[in-house]
């Protein structure tokens, strides 16, 4: 009998062996490439380095741009999205195993929370709002003082003596090698001419049906590929003379202007961020690296470089300092670049290079001294050790403490504003902050990603339009506030208004997808083309009028 | 039933003599146009030419046994091709090759789990997408993800075959080496898409997509039995090379590494899918509890105003 019963579960499938080698080929299938490729090209680019972008030029620009451009919206709209359904699936988890306990018991759960509803009063709705309020300010707090969303991000002054800075150094660079740069410029329209030919050449090949054509053109190609060769050597030999550098002589002259008007239109589109994380002038500080190694077990170190950070201006006469190599040939630091002293942001942020004697195999830790600044991510690049210099929000900053003031204010604005329409339409609201998004919104602080989700809007008795109404309250009014802070910190320049100008997109922003319990859902129930246009306003606001900081908080 | 044996009878023997006469017809026309081609073609006499038709024969058969042979291949690649794209447009795929399996192959139907392959489009709709068991759904997402890698593989080649029988040279860079791939796993995750937004024409688009593996199947065989110039992505962008932006060989790795993410849309475009399938169950489920919740509350309605009324009474 038992035998039976167990040859008819065999026949029936899904048994734990079964499971088990299923599992074992979908292991093998989808992790055997990750790992095979990702090891492969590990090892290829120890031997050869990573594929540097930039080769195509201007040509690609446009790709660069909407990639660039929809990374951000796109990495926004997912991880909206993700929270949103995460929210979904565990209130749909949570009813299901309510419905596991007993139907009859559930009917009761059901019934008290029904109950609950009628009885919903003002007083729990605030209640709710102090909750979430709470839940949202313990979540910036999080974000920005463990997460350090904004250590990269410069003041307006950075940014532009960043912008002059580079064209400074490039004028620099092909000063010193002009000529070699025309030159390299010239072998490189060479090679390309030759490569270019062969192709032409190939195509030719292949339409040709006259054979003793076709064996000439054989031959043709045979002798351009010997060209491609030559040429190509070349280039690499006028490479190396104008240190990788290469110069249009008839475009060189036209640049800078075609640079500016550029600048001025991305600077009127970029949205800075109010408070970066950028240390001010004067700002001490001093970078420990304790024991540096090379392949074969020699040591250096420890090393202690103490900076100032500059005024903020373009620092042309930056210095690199020179050490003596060891005499007997050991392992040894030949340079630092920018040398120790004062040195402004823009330069601080780019890194110090430190060049050693031999290939670095490893390093030690690397600190720093002082709650402004952190050391990002360090690499070995052959002989040399980069260093990132990164700003910080120290835990002292207005900006985690009052900044988590405000960024809840919006939630009670949005509230008084939806319950005020719910009443007009005769309407109960309630606001309900429950342990799920609670619970998501900590779990994503933790991911350092801040994105208000922790209440649901709830009406009881309003149909689909009411409904509406009462969301399209809820997206449009914070989102004229922000844009009404954003014009007036437009005239006024005042970081305040800028963040206060976030603080209310951000709400409208995350609440505008069509995914249930978000307000947008209600909206493109009732009306898809007004949702549409919904959706393109408040995510055109986010591309233009949301600051580099708040992009950098999501 | 006598009545009719006679008239079988009558049209079997009618039908015999038309075979006979027909199959007269074409030996003859065989042996004749045989005949005559060795006299023709070989500049035969007449005798010569007459005993040579065996010969001839000989030549038929052993040039047709490679066109079947060729037609074989076709058919083999026509059937996968059109079996993926048929599991790719079907919403219930997944749980129908799952039924299949269970239901013929474990048990040993081979024949029957060929021809209802072969059949897919007609056989009858399930209940559920969902596959029956946790093993199964592994296998699922394990066979989306193998099959996305060979779209990968097979499509980009394809695509750069037909950029480059055009005459357009594709440039190679670092920025732009995801665009082929993912335009090779965009033709057959369309398909899907339609399927899921029950597009109308998803089956007329995804009947081009073995039309198109199948044309670069001809060449590829084309240039492997003649040794044409077929130009091949994975070989041009390993040759490729860029002074002081990438070595030989970068391109390449790089490819198959974006490749890893890209393989794995269509894996993730299913899960999103089971997920909102899963919604719309739970949707229902809530539907008829509050169904259930509405009529037992008017219950407890009704007991509640009897015994109001029985209090009163009382």
């Amino acid at each position: 009998m038992e035998k039976q019963k167990k040859q008819k579960e065999r026949n029936k499938g899904g048994g734990v062996r079964e499971t088990l080698i299923a599992f074992v080929i979908c292991s093998l299938v989808l992790l055997l490439p990750m790992f095979e490729i990702e090891h492969e090209y590990k090892l290829f680019t120890e031997q050869y380095g990573e594929a540097r972008e930039g080769a195509a030029g201007a040509t690609l620009a446009l790709a660069v741009v909407f990639r660039t451009v929809s990374r951000t919206v796109l990495r926004t709209i997912i991880r909206t999205s993700a929270r949103a359904g995460m929210r979904a699936s565990l209130r749909g988890a949570i009813r299901t195993s309510i419905r596991t306990v007993g139907r009859t018991q559930s009917k009761g759960l059901l019934r008290a929370s029904k109950e609950s509803n009628k009885e919903h009063s003002t007083l729990d709705n605030y209640k709710s709002l102090l909750f979430a309020s709470v839940l949202l300010y313990l979540s910036w707090v999080i974000v920005i003082g463990l997460g350090q969303p904004f250590s990269e991000l410069k003041v307006e002054e950075s940014s532009e003596i960043a912008l002059q800075q580079e064209e400074e150094e490039q004028k620099k660079r092909l000063e010193g090698v002009r000529e070699n740069a025309y030159a390299a410029y010239e072998a490189e329209q060479a090679w390309k001419a030759s490569r270019k030919e062969l192709s032409q050449l190939k195509e030719k090949l292949k339409k040709e049906r006259d054979s003793t054509k076709y064996d000439g053109l054989n031959a043709e190609i045979n002798r351009t590929m010997q060209e491609i060769i030559i040429n190509k050597e070349d280039y690499e030999s006028a490479m190396e003379k104008s240190k990788n550098q290469k110069l249009n002589p008839k475009e060189a002259e036209t640049i800078p202007e075609a640079e500016q008007d550029t600048d001025d239109y991305s600077s009127w589109l970029y949205t800075l961020a109010p408070y970066p994380s950028e240390p001010t002038p004067g700002t001490k500080f001093k970078i420990s690296i304790q024991e540096i190694k090379d392949g074969r077990g020699n040591q250096v170190g420890p090393f202690n470089f103490e900076y100032v950070v500059g005024e903020r201006r373009v620092q042309k006469d930056i210095q690199t300092k020179e050490y003596d190599a060891s005499s007997n040939g050991a392992f040894s630091l030949l340079k630092v670049y920018p040398a120790p002293g004062e040195v402004n942001w823009v330069q601080l942020s780019k890194g110090i290079r430190l060049d050693f004697s031999d290939k670095v195999a490893s390093f030690g830790t690397i600190t720093d001294d002082h709650d402004q600044i952190a050391v990002g991510q360090s690499k070995q690049n052959m002989n040399s050790l980069n260093i990132k210099i990164q700003g910080r929000t120290p835990w002292s900053s207005a900006v985690i403490w009052f900044g988590g003031i405000a960024i809840f204010i919006p939630l009670w604005v949005i509230y008084f504003v939806q319950a005020f329409v719910a009443r007009r339409e005769k309407l109960s609201l309630v606001h309900e902050t429950g342990p799920v998004g609670g619970g998501i919104q900590l779990y994503f602080a933790g991911a350092f990603s801040f994105m208000p989700l922790t209440s649901d809007v709830i009406v009881p008795a309003a149909n689909t339009k009411q409904r509406a109404y009462i969301a399209l309250a809820g997206l449009l009014f914070p989102s004229a506030l922000a844009l009404a802070f954003w014009f007036v910190w437009k005239q006024v320049h005042d970081p305040r208004l800028l963040f206060l100008a976030d603080a209310f997109l951000i709400f409208p922003m995350v609440q505008c997808f069509p995914l249930k319990p978000l307000e947008g859902i209600y909206v493109w129930r009732w009306n898809k083309i007004v949702y549409g246009l919904i959706f393109t306003i408040i995510m055109g606001m986010f591309m233009l009028v949301a600051s580099e900081g708040l992009k950098n908080v999501i | 039933m006598s009545s009719e044996t006679p008239e079988k009878t009558e049209d079997l023997k009618a039908i015999k003599k038309s075979a006979t006469a027909t199959l007269g017809v074409s030996i003859s026309l065989t042996l004749v146009w045989l005949f005559i081609y060795n006299i023709v073609s070989y500049e035969m006499n007449p005798l010569l030419a007459f005993f040579k038709i065996l010969d001839g024969i000989n030549e038929i058969v052993v040039g047709m046994l490679t066109v079947v042979v060729i037609g074989i291949g076709i058919v083999v690649v026509f059937t996968i091709t059109n079996l993926f794209t048929q599991t790719m447009t079907n919403l219930y795929s997944m749980r129908m090759i799952e039924d299949l399996i269970r239901e013929h192959l474990f048990k040993g139907e081979y024949r029957m789990f060929v021809y209802k392959l072969v059949h897919f489009d007609e056989l009858p709709k399930p209940a559920s997408p969902f596959p029956r068991y946790v093993s199964s759904a592994l296998m699922a997402f394990a066979y989306y993800y193998a099959v996305s890698w060979f779209y990968l593989v097979v499509f980009s080649e394809c695509l750069y075959f037909a950029a480059w029988s055009a005459g357009v040279q594709l440039p190679f860079y670092p920025e732009n080496m995801h665009i082929i791939p993912m335009f090779a796993i965009a033709v057959p995750f369309t398909a899907r898409l339609m399927a899921y937004m029950k597009y109308p024409y998803a089956q007329d688009y995804a009947s081009f997509i073995p039309g198109i593996l199948f044309v670069v199947v001809l060449l590829l065989a084309f240039s492997g039995y003649m040794g044409g110039n077929f130009q091949f992505l994975m070989a041009d962008i390993y040759k490729t090379e860029e002074v002081n932006f990438f070595a030989k060989g970068a391109l390449f790795w790089k490819f198959l590494k974006d490749g890893v993410m890209i393989a794995f849309y269509p894996v993730f475009g299913e899960v999103i899918f089971y997920y909102l399938m899963y919604q719309d169950l739970q949707e229902q489920e809530d539907e008829e509890f509050e169904g259930e919740m509405v009529l037992e509350n008017e219950a407890l309605e009704e007991s509640r105003i009897e015994e109001d009324q029985n209090q009163s009474s009382s």
